[in-house]
């Protein structure tokens, strides 16, 4: 009940996400785009200064990156749902998660430390270290590391259950 | 591993086959045969009771360590 939950959660943030992308990628080139980035809004794609692009193209890979491990987690989620569940597939499939969704979350800090000493040595303004995104961009990075360890978790039951499957 | 099972041997030497085994200690050839070729990763002593018993031997006649193994 629970593992299939979990898969159809994951399939409707799916099914979400590509329409939200294919959306982008139709309306982007007639200028209707509203980004609001830093805190500047802009309208289009036009005008919009070089860190800015940065922190743009930064946030596009970490969200490719993020894609992908929910991509590798839904593949997993079917695993989890067999009756075996001991299988170095499962194991596999976290683990890449877990390494998509840290890489995730690690370049996004990178792109929030860059904008945070871009707006405090360039346009001398001071903001708060912390915020919701910072925190957010922590648990990216929390939920990354846990998906591997419990990655490493299945490794080991992986070896307990051949090896009782070959004691005789 | 360096433990070397010599069932095959004792099996030979008591002139019986691992069907015949199989059935007077109640496991399945194929679990015989995991343990006749070394894949086995450990031996419950009620499994090597029945062997002993059978083949009327002690448990160093079936396994032996050997350091070269390794």
């Amino acid at each position: 009940m629970k593992t299939k939950l979990f898969k159809d959660v994951l399939d409707v943030f799916l099914i979400f996400t590509s329409l939200i992308c294919f959306i982008l990628i139709i309306v982007s080139p007639f200028n209707a785009l509203e980004l609001k980035v830093n805190g500047d809004n802009y309208k289009g794609l036009e005008g919009v200064p070089w860190f800015t692009w940065g922190v743009i193209i930064m946030n596009t890979i970490a969200y490719m990156f993020f894609f992908r491990g929910i991509l590798f987690l839904r593949k997993a989620s079917r695993f989890m749902n067999s009756k075996n569940i001991f299988k170095n597939e499962l194991e596999s499939y976290l683990k890449k998660a877990g390494f998509a969704i840290l890489l995730c979350g690690g370049l996004l800090w990178v792109a929030s430390a860059l904008t945070w000493m871009f707006f405090t040595i360039f346009k001398s303004t001071t903001s708060l270290a912390v915020s919701e995104d910072t925190m957010f961009v922590f648990i990216l990075i929390i939920f990354g590391l846990f998906l591997m360890i419990q990655s490493d978790f299945m490794k080991r039951a992986n070896q307990l259950k051949e090896e009782n499957d070959l004691t005789i | 591993m360096p433990i070397e099972v010599n069932l095959d041997v004792m099996l030979a030497k008591r002139k019986m086959k691992s069907i015949e085994l199989a059935e007077a200690i109640g496991i399945t050839v194929t679990n015989l045969s995991i343990l006749k070729t070394g894949k086995a990763k450990a031996i419950r002593f009620s499994t090597l009771e029945a062997i002993c018993e059978v083949l009327e031997c002690e448990p160093g006649d079936i396994l032996a360590y050997k350091k070269d193994l390794i």
